[in-house]
């Protein structure tokens, strides 16, 4: 009897041995959201409510000049290319929109750069989408972003983020699409943590191109029709 | 706005309820259709856009913006723009802005009756 239960204890054991370990997931590539990324519930505080309550989308859309609101809506772009790249060290993702290049430290929160990180092209530092670290959990990827500077998660309807608001976005690999969870959570402006899911075609493309963001400027728009211009006759 | 532009209201049909979503915030659900000569053309990101001349029957004029989508998802989609020549003859049809004397374009039709279409291009 004991020579029988060594001999499953032992065959247990090899079975066990000879699973491998879950690899780091291939997230290297080019990628394209598909369809729409899709939230859960929201559930925002008072004073979540009174900055969403505050927002005026033709004034206060920081897209209008040309500035990322948030990581959300820069994931949530659609028609525009993403590139992933993955080293020992780091990940670094590249996004057409706005040209933004966001270089990401596989390190725990002590090795945490104090500079946001995320720029663009020409080397403007954006605060709104934080500063990131990254580790690899099983066959995700996991990023978790500190110290952003008051943006927009969805610029669309003006639900805010603040200093306080830590995000953590888990990437996987499903197949040939790429699958993002972004979770927000912040005290001060929800009750509930809020989750954002998207996912990610690949594409057959080799580079991520140029986006040259011209600032979206209606001045001179309106000036046209002001009557000091002698539009209107 | 003026009597005599010619504005249709249409009814919103479920198509543009896939449009994205700073389009369905920044313009209303209302389809308005303008005349207006082309004044300047531009191909550019995050927002393309026509600018036209409108002239009343009065003799009253107001330019339009007419916003399209972005020169990276207008490639995409094989639109292009190369046909808008400033000075040409157009009328507009598309979703009304929320910002005054503004549309997002869902159609162009030509002096010669040939039509120009942007339809499906959101962002």
């Amino acid at each position: 009897m004991h020579q029988l239960l060594r001999i499953v204890t032992v065959g247990a054991a090899l079975i066990v041995l000879s699973i491998p370990a879950a690899a780091e997931p291939d997230l290297s590539g080019i990628w394209m959201l598909q369809g729409r990324s899709a939230e859960r519930e929201l559930v925002l505080t008072m004073e979540g409510r009174r900055i969403q309550n505050a927002y005026d989308l033709l004034s206060d859309d920081p897209s209008l000049k040309c500035v990322p609101a948030s990581i959300s809506r820069v994931w949530a772009n659609p028609n525009v290319l993403i590139g992933i790249e993955q080293s020992a060290e780091r990940v670094f993702i590249s996004y057409e929109f706005y040209d933004l290049r966001r270089d990401i430290p596989l390190s725990d929160e002590d090795s945490m750069p104090d500079m946001p990180s995320t720029q663009n092209v020409d080397g403007r530092y954006f605060k709104e989408m934080g500063s990131s670290f990254a580790r690899y959990k099983d066959d995700r990827l996991i990023i978790e972003t500190r110290n952003h500077a008051p943006g927009y998660i969805r610029t669309s309807r003006g639900v805010p983020q603040s200093e306080q608001s830590t995000a953590t976005e888990e990437l996987w690999r499903d197949g040939d699409t790429l699958k993002l969870t972004l979770t927000y959570v912040d005290e001060t402006l929800f009750e509930i943590p809020f989750i954002l899911d998207h996912t990610f075609i690949k594409t057959d493309d080799t580079e991520v191109p140029l986006y040259e963001c011209t600032d979206a400027d209606y001045d001179w728009f309106e000036n046209l029709n002001s009557p000091q211009q002698g539009s209107s006759r | 706005m003026k009597a005599s532009l010619a504005v249709f209201l249409l009814v919103f049909t479920a198509h543009y309820s896939n449009a994205h979503h700073a389009t369905v915030t920044n313009f209303t659900q209302e389809v308005i259709t303008v005349e207006g000569v082309i004044e300047q053309v531009r191909y550019q990101n995050p927002h393309s856009s026509i600018l036209i001349k409108h002239t009343a029957d009065d003799g009253s004029q107001k330019y339009w913006l007419i916003e399209t989508g972005a020169k990276t998802t207008l490639h995409r989609k094989g639109v292009h723009l190369d046909r808008l020549s400033v000075g040409l003859k157009i009328q507009a049809t598309g979703l009304k802005g929320r910002r005054e004397y503004t549309m997002f374009l869902h159609e162009i039709v030509f002096e010669d009756g040939s039509k120009f279409s942007a339809e499906g291009v959101t962002n």
